[in-house]
């Protein structure tokens, strides 16, 4: 079943290599660009529940505080809500889900195509679906001073993952999340600990797989940039605390808090 | 009344649990990426039989066994230094004092066949080691795994040539009469001199190589990822023979009486004539692929496979004998003990090495089982 994803991934991205003069991180970001593309509309949608959603926090909460201890009055009411404002409950995590596997096919594809090791190698025979592209396999893992298939041995690919880890995060982190409150402890923790730990992986992964970690960020920054979600000011250490303008579109964190 | 900074506290106990989570998984990462011994297998196990026994290099550690599986020495002995920082994967080469083993370090090693202790090493190496290391001539032969083909002193292992090949040298290099033959991943099959590492001929075989070539009567068979069987003369690089297989040929071929075996990652066994490259027959032996030579003992051709089965065909017609399974992955090359004796060593680490008795009964194991689980 996961090779029906797997293998045309594989395929596709052997392919770009072909025609991009066999250079493994140009197609590594071809494929993580064109891979992105086809999920932007799955984004998109799910930005947009997300913020319908968010629209509606005010009433739902309204509606716990009157249907307190009746919960079945409560769901029936949050439904009646939901129907009334044309949003779907799942709708947010509808396209997460379908985008999932595709990410983790993404990174499986990648992984494979370096083949670090033997195994690795070993498990890329049978994956490739047009025959021809056999003989583009090992790609070639020379990429200025590193190879591709082993970790960085100067560290700057591991630096680059963690700054652009670390900007992606605070540049989606949304202004209501550091007004000080329990999200915004966890959305600090978070913020804090992910760059770090991808900082981690990136000094034991192989180099291709950092090249698609800081790709990837550089690309969601990008993308969340086009659809106005991203904070600039969220970067600037003075703005930290302050409430940023929210980008246009976006609700006022204000605004949003329950009329009391 | 209750204080408002208890009440504060409350509402935020799970957050702070939650943040408490996110650091133990920070740390766990941590200790995951830089202080765990390097356990996690990237390759198979190289096994090579010496006159009374195995060596087999395996995870973190070369192990010396004994005809009847009992370890008689490892290297790094427990409690070296070095014991949990590299990985060995490739097959070794043993003489009568030495055993030289190739590291994920990018080292290369010479111990002491009798009792595990190191007499050199070198660092001359730009990648891992997963070639298995040749010896001829007073040299050390190493396969680099992202590009080249260096000698080394046998005695001091000190590097006497490289030569550089567009990509990773995986393949055991072969010598024959004062000539090095270095398959390597960029396609192309390379003669050398022994002595000074001169380029003597290349040929583009059109796919990567991982296996070994095959040599008999001034031929060289070798497989390559673009699915072929290529035979190749000795002497000048010429192509004489290709055949196509249904996918990858990472195996060695095995060539005896006229006839070459080997196998296919979707688990084909091809037998073909030398010298015409007419199948003899061909047939489907396992359910996953073949990466081991196929090993030929009277009438029988042995063939491990990823299915974690060892198959035993007759060899005049690719006719089933018998099938045993072995409880893991066979990647690894099947060794020949005293004649009589095929042991196979898998990817499970609780049946590192199954020793089966031509009949295909198991004879014992490593680790070793109580004979109750060994007769199921």
């Amino acid at each position: 079943m996961w090779d029906l994803i797997l293998n045309p991934f594989i395929t596709v991205l052997v392919f770009l290599y072909q025609l991009l003069g066999q250079n493994t991180v140009l197609a590594i970001v071809a494929f993580t660009i064109l891979i992105r593309l086809l999920t932007h509309p799955l984004t998109v949608q799910q930005q947009r529940s997300l913020k319908a959603q968010q629209e509606l926090q005010p009433k739902l909460k309204k509606l716990q505080e009157k249907y307190k201890g009746d919960r079945e009055k409560l769901a029936q009411a949050q439904m009646e809500l939901y129907r009334e404002a044309g949003i779907n409950p799942a709708g947010g995590c509808l396209p997460l889900l379908i985008q999932f596997p595709i990410l983790i096919g993404l990174y499986q594809a990648i992984i494979q195509v370096l083949g670090a090791t033997p195994l690795q190698l070993l498990d890329l025979s049978g994956r490739i679906l047009v025959p021809q592209l056999n003989q583009l396999i090992p790609l070639s893992n020379q990429f200025l001073w590193m190879n591709l298939a082993e970790p960085d041995p100067f560290y700057v690919l591991p630096v680059l993952v963690l700054i652009t880890t670390w900007a992606q995060q605070r540049l989606l982190t949304p202004p209501a999340a550091d007004d000080g409150g329990q999200a915004a402890a966890m959305t600090r923790s978070m913020n804090t600990v992910m760059p770090i730990m991808f900082f981690f992986f990136s000094l034991s992964f192989a180099s291709g797989l950092s090249v698609y970690f800081v790709v990837s960020n550089l690309i969601g920054i990008v993308q969340y940039a086009m659809m106005g979600k991203a904070n600039l000011g969220n970067l600037l250490p003075f703005k930290r605390g302050q409430n940023a303008n929210p980008p246009a579109g976006e609700p006022s964190p204000r605004k949003s808090t329950p009329a009391k | 009344m209750i204080s408002p900074f208890v009440g504060r506290q409350n509402a935020h106990q799970p957050v702070a649990f939650l943040r408490r989570g996110l650091w133990l998984i920070l740390a766990l990462v941590l200790l995951a990426a830089g202080c765990g011994p390097a356990s996690v297998a990237g390759s198979w196990a190289g096994v090579t039989a010496g006159d009374d026994g195995l060596i087999v290099a395996y995870l973190d550690r070369v192990t010396r066994f004994n005809s009847s599986g009992v370890a008689r020495w490892e290297f790094p002995a427990p409690g070296d230094a070095l014991r949990g920082h590299t990985q060995f994967y490739a097959t070794p080469a043993v003489t009568e004092d030495v055993v030289y083993a190739g590291g994920y370090d990018h080292k290369v090693y010479a111990i002491n066949r009798d009792n595990g202790q190191m007499l050199w090493v070198n660092e001359d190496a730009t990648s891992r080691i997963i070639a298995g290391l040749t010896v001829a001539s007073g040299k050390v032969l190493v396969g680099i795994g992202d590009h080249g083909v260096m000698a080394l002193n046998q005695r001091t292992g000190q590097k006497e040539w490289f030569f550089d090949t567009g990509q990773g040298v995986w393949a055991t290099p072969l010598v024959v009469d004062d000539v090095v033959y270095v398959a390597s991943l960029d396609k192309h099959l390379y003669a050398l001199t022994l002595a000074t590492g001169q380029e003597l001929w290349r040929q583009d075989l059109g796919g990567a190589i991982a296996g070994s070539p095959a040599y008999a009567d001034g031929v060289l068979y070798v497989g390559t990822f673009m699915r072929t069987i290529v035979a190749v003369n000795a002497a000048d690089g010429a192509i004489l023979n290709t055949f196509q297989a249904e996918n990858w040929v990472w195996d060695t071929p095995t060539v005896t009486d006229g006839v070459l075996y080997a196998g296919d990652m979707s688990g084909n066994v091809y037998a073909l004539e030398t010298g015409t490259f007419t199948p003899v027959w061909q047939r489907k032996v396992a359910r996953e692929g073949i990466r081991t030579s196929p090993l030929a003992v009277g009438d029988l051709l042995l063939i491990g496979s990823r299915d974690d089965t060892l198959y035993a065909v007759n060899r005049a017609s690719g006719t089933p004998v018998w099938q045993q399974p072995v409880g893991g992955d066979i990647l690894s090359n099947l060794i020949l003990l005293n004649d009589d004796l095929v042991v196979v060593s898998t990817m499970s680490q609780d049946r590192q090495l199954v020793a089966f008795d031509l009949e295909g009964k198991v004879v014992w194991t490593y680790p070793p089982v109580a004979a109750s689980q060994q007769s199921q």
